[in-house]
């Protein structure tokens, strides 16, 4: 009988947002307990438990690091998100579904086509995925700990900028739709994360397990 | 009165955790240890942000041990009790000892 083989993914997500400089060794032990028969559910509760705890033990005494790291990412994401949507925007302002006022991209209310969506969400995409890439690169050192930071302030930023501005003045929500800004806001949340991780190359990989060996 | 590096209370757990276990001082014997003893679920990786900590703090050392096939071929990173963590376990030891002498609601065991 094949043994069952731990989960993959959530070794990975370890790997890649882990912060502690031992990754490798805790998803040894964790695999360990995991044949002596833990469930795949032990396995999954572990691995976002030691991913927040690394976190948490990286910030604890780089507060300032960390707030820099939230600075230049919401700097980095208006600089590039007004550009993007400069260029894009011109394009997307073009149809009548969109117009620009100043810099604003403005849904007219008409309702959008299909390619609309994709559209849009690779331009979000980018922008966060830029944003991301430059914090992670600039911190390289504490890389996960500091774009899990910037990451999880820009879901507060979006969440409150929901709450205190409305909906309706986001392009992100397409002219006021609950689902479209969710969805978005998720696209971009996903875009910071993977390109904060983007340069994670396999040297840096190895230098992370020389320095803690 | 010179400041020191001090212990918390889990990381208090984890140095004698350590102690108890000697030479086999890795994630796995480590949480099962504080798990049979407290009787509480100890994550591996509050167990390794707790042994970070430490190691910072100059009270424990680690080095890598051997990989087996059941670890997916990962070496197991052990953990020794530094002389200077030692003399801070009896610190500890002595300054809980003196809070705890002649308080009456905590003598024989009952709340």
């Amino acid at each position: 009988m094949t043994p069952v083989q731990p989960p993959r993914l959530a070794a990975w997500l370890l790997r890649q947002f882990g912060s502690s400089p031992k990754n490798e060794s805790i998803i040894g032990d964790l695999n360990e307990r995991f044949r002596q028969g833990r469930s795949r559910m032990w396995y999954w509760r572990q691995v976002t438990i030691a991913i927040i705890e690394s976190a948490f033990t990286d910030l604890r005494t780089r507060k300032l690091v960390g707030l820099r790291a939230v600075v230049l990412g919401l700097i980095v994401i208006h600089i590039v998100g007004n550009t993007m949507f400069n260029l894009f925007g011109r394009v997307l302002a073009a149809t009548q579904y969109f117009r620009l006022i100043g810099v604003m991209l403005v849904p007219t209310g008409t309702p959008f086509p299909v390619w609309v969506y994709p559209f849009f969400a690779a331009v979000v995409f980018i922008v966060g995925m830029v944003s991301g890439w430059v914090v992670g690169r600039l911190h390289r050192r504490h890389r996960a700990a500091m774009v899990l930071l910037y990451a999880l302030s820009m879901l507060l930023y979006l969440f409150g900028f929901a709450i205190v501005e409305g909906l309706e003045t986001s392009a992100l929500s397409g002219g006021g739709s609950f689902a479209f800004y969710l969805v978005n806001c998720t696209v971009v949340l996903m875009g910071i994360l993977f390109g904060g991780t983007f340069h994670m190359s396999r040297r840096d990989a190895t230098c992370a397990q020389n320095v803690s060996s | 009165m010179t400041k020191r590096e001090q212990l918390g209370s889990f990381e208090l757990m984890v140095m004698l955790a350590l102690i108890r276990l000697g030479d086999n001082a890795y994630g796995v014997p480590i949480s099962e240890e504080l798990e049979r003893r407290t009787g509480r679920d100890v994550s591996i990786g509050s167990v390794y942000a707790a042994l970070e900590r430490l190691e910072d703090k100059g009270f424990v050392t680690s080095e890598l041990g051997e990989a087996t096939p059941e670890r997916g071929g990962r070496a197991k990173r052990y953990f020794r009790v530094t002389a200077r963590g030692l003399k801070e376990v009896r610190e500890t030891q002595r300054a809980l000892v003196k809070l705890w002498h002649g308080l009456p609601e905590l003598q024989g065991g009952k709340a």
